[in-house]
């Protein structure tokens, strides 16, 4: 017969239970976690991944899409109170903006090994680039009057209302190269500005987007992009295309990160973790390379044989790097700036 | 009785479900553009700053104004428009009604950003307007209509007839033809007739489509976004760039709470001119 004190330590035990089982018994990964990624295309680079690792794992990978990285950002920023994916794909910009708003969760060497054999310029705490996207110029042979080969070619009058430029894709990096180009850098973007509206007889329009500017290419609006990311056009290459893609010095190399979302519970970021492990080994890191048309970030993958006709030799020199924190504080005045010097005919 | 209220209630629980949640996001971007902020941060605290910053500079007001005279002549035009096509539908019989009522509705129902990209099909450097005025010799190289606030006046003209056309049709339809008939025979002319009567009884659904095409237009983000090319930004567009390319959500907030209150007066504002014009009707 259960008396009151049965019944009341009955009820302790079942109270006790949850806290038993998360603290006493070591995590097991989650069946499943959430990818954030690009769309399109973009998800067919890591399927391949996504499905040997459900085999080898048994955690399956869902695809949650983005816009660009900076609609994921927006994303990340509205869950912040309840997360709803695990990983993060990226750019080198927005991971700053993310890690300085305390979004992303820190990656742990020991819980990924790979990240110790990663160049150490591709890790930050809380992202690892998992490819190398070559920007340059991308451009249709048929209507551009000459062969493009350096970044001052854009300037040349035989383009006039022939140029399309951006200052929304990576976060002002065309501006940045106008101020190179002009003695200046991104914290002497003066020159930038200078040296973009000795461009505006050439710009046709300005574009926002990777489709955007391969739509005015493909309707004849412009002949030239300025600023173009080789996975974009990467399909569009090849023997006989009326399209060709540039990648003149200084070069850029977007580096394109993983992170793993914070606030998402132990099982998540264990498999989370264990997935970001997955990326970076060399034999994906090939099969990712391959089919986006970008350099693998862990220099013990193999080149794609279809890259090396395209961007310079690997490894790639003269690459520049830019100081993302600072683009950040600064790129609300730029938009501006942009707006009322750039953008005005 | 009690039954009644309790099925008023029920049937009133949707529509005040989503009014609450309008409510708590209007609430919410409120709080926010009293926040301070920073890239990608919504801070704790209370301040003006953000309204500051937007209305002490006359590079954020140009958004502003720009975006009230484009959606002002542009309604205007649309009104024009809207109206002949609303008129020759009421004249005209039930068939080319059917058939000019179908043509609205599939492009009032096909997606926006696809109706926007035919329109780029169309005023493109090799759409048809240019092609055909090359082939006819009337211009010798193409119009640059893409990409400028012509682009843009033509998009948003041609996106918002349906919604313009609709509320005039109705209006018209309640137009009593005996009162036409009676006019006539008191010796009024047609244009008379017209003026007098049949555009004078037809001013509420006028009211009602200047009204929504004129909100339609000053918040468009899609139509100057794909045909302006950052050259003929509104204010929707600043704003999602503030917010979405800048992170900067706090003035991106503070921006689109002074670009409500002035859609309310402009609201208010028609409101009462219409029914200053109207109220002879309603006598």
């Amino acid at each position: 017969m259960w008396n009151r004190r049965h019944v009341l330590a009955m009820g302790a035990s079942v109270s006790a239970l949850p806290f038993i089982s998360s603290k006493g018994f070591s995590q097991s990964p989650a069946k499943e976690i959430r990818l954030l990624t690009w769309g399109g295309y973009w998800q067919d680079i890591f399927r391949p991944v996504a499905e040997a690792f459900e085999k080898d794992s048994g955690t399956k990978v869902e695809f949650v899409v983005q816009s660009g990285s900076a609609d994921g950002l927006n994303k990340l920023t509205a869950q912040r109170g309840n997360p709803q994916v695990d990983v993060w794909t990226s750019i080198a910009s927005t991971v700053q903006a993310a890690t300085s708003a305390g979004i992303l969760a820190k990656l742990d060497p020991e819980k990924i090994p790979h990240l110790k054999e990663m160049p150490k310029e591709f890790v930050s705490d809380a992202g690892v680039s998992i490819w190398l996207s070559p920007r340059g110029i991308f451009y249709r042979k048929d209507l551009a009057p000459f062969e493009l080969k350096t970044w001052k070619d854009l300037w040349d009058p035989r383009l006039k209302d022939k140029v399309g430029v951006t200052l929304a894709l990576d976060r002002g990096s065309f501006l940045i190269v106008s101020a190179l180009l002009n003695g200046g850098d991104e914290h002497k973007i003066d020159a930038g500005f200078e040296n973009i509206k000795k461009l505006k007889p050439n710009i046709h329009t300005v574009y926002s987007t990777d489709p955007e500017s391969i739509k005015l290419l493909e309707t004849d609006e412009v002949a030239v992009v300025a600023w173009g990311a080789l996975p974009n056009v990467y399909h569009h290459l090849g023997p006989g295309s009326k399209y060709a893609f540039v990648m003149p010095t200084p070069h850029f190399l977007a580096d394109i990160p993983v992170s793993i979302v914070k606030g998402r519970g132990e099982a998540q970021q264990m498999a989370a973790e264990k997935f970001v492990e997955y990326m970076l080994q060399p034999q994906y890191q090939t099969i990712m390379a391959s089919i986006a048309g970008t350099v693998p970030a862990n220099a013990k993958a193999s080149i794609p044989e279809k890259l090396k006709g395209i961007i310079p030799s690997l490894p790639i020199a003269d690459v520049y790097s830019v100081d993302w924190a600072y683009v950040n504080s600064q790129y609300s005045a730029w938009e501006d700036r942009w707006a009322r010097e750039v953008q005005v005919r | 009785m009690h039954n009644k209220k309790l099925l008023v209630a029920a049937l009133l629980l949707p529509g005040a479900a989503i009014i609450a949640v309008f409510i708590a996001m209007m609430a919410s971007m409120v709080r926010y553009s009293f926040s301070p902020g920073g890239v990608s941060v919504i801070g704790e605290g209370f301040t003006f700053d953000n309204y500051w910053k937007f209305l002490s500079s006359w590079f954020y007001w140009s958004y502003l104004f720009g975006s009230l005279r484009i959606s002002l002549y542009c309604t205007f035009i649309s009104a024009v428009i809207g109206y002949s096509i609303a008129y020759a539908m009421y004249r005209s019989g039930p068939r080319t009604q059917l058939i000019f009522g179908a043509i609205l509705i599939i492009q009032l129902f096909t997606a926006y950003v696809i109706r926007t990209y035919a329109i780029m099909l169309l005023i493109g450097k090799n759409g048809i307007i240019n092609k055909t005025l090359l082939g006819l010799n009337i211009i010798q190289q193409p119009m640059r209509l893409l990409f400028t606030e012509t682009g843009v006046a033509i998009g948003l003209v041609m996106v918002s007839i349906p919604f313009m056309v609709f509320p005039i049709l109705a209006s018209l339809k309640n137009i009593s033809p005996n009162v036409e008939m009676a006019s006539a025979s008191l010796g009024a002319t047609p244009m008379r007739i017209f003026w007098t009567v049949t555009f004078s009884l037809s001013l509420p659904g006028v009211a009602a489509g200047v009204v929504i095409v004129y909100l339609f237009e000053l918040t468009s983000y899609i139509v100057p976004g794909l045909l302006g090319g950052g050259y003929a930004d509104m204010i929707a567009n600043f704003i999602y760039n503030k917010a979405m390319r800048s992170f900067d959500y706090t003035f991106a907030s503070a921006a689109a709470v002074i670009t409500l209150v002035l859609s309310g007066i402009v609201v208010l504002s028609l409101n009462k001119l219409f029914d200053r014009l109207t109220r002879h009707e309603r006598a």
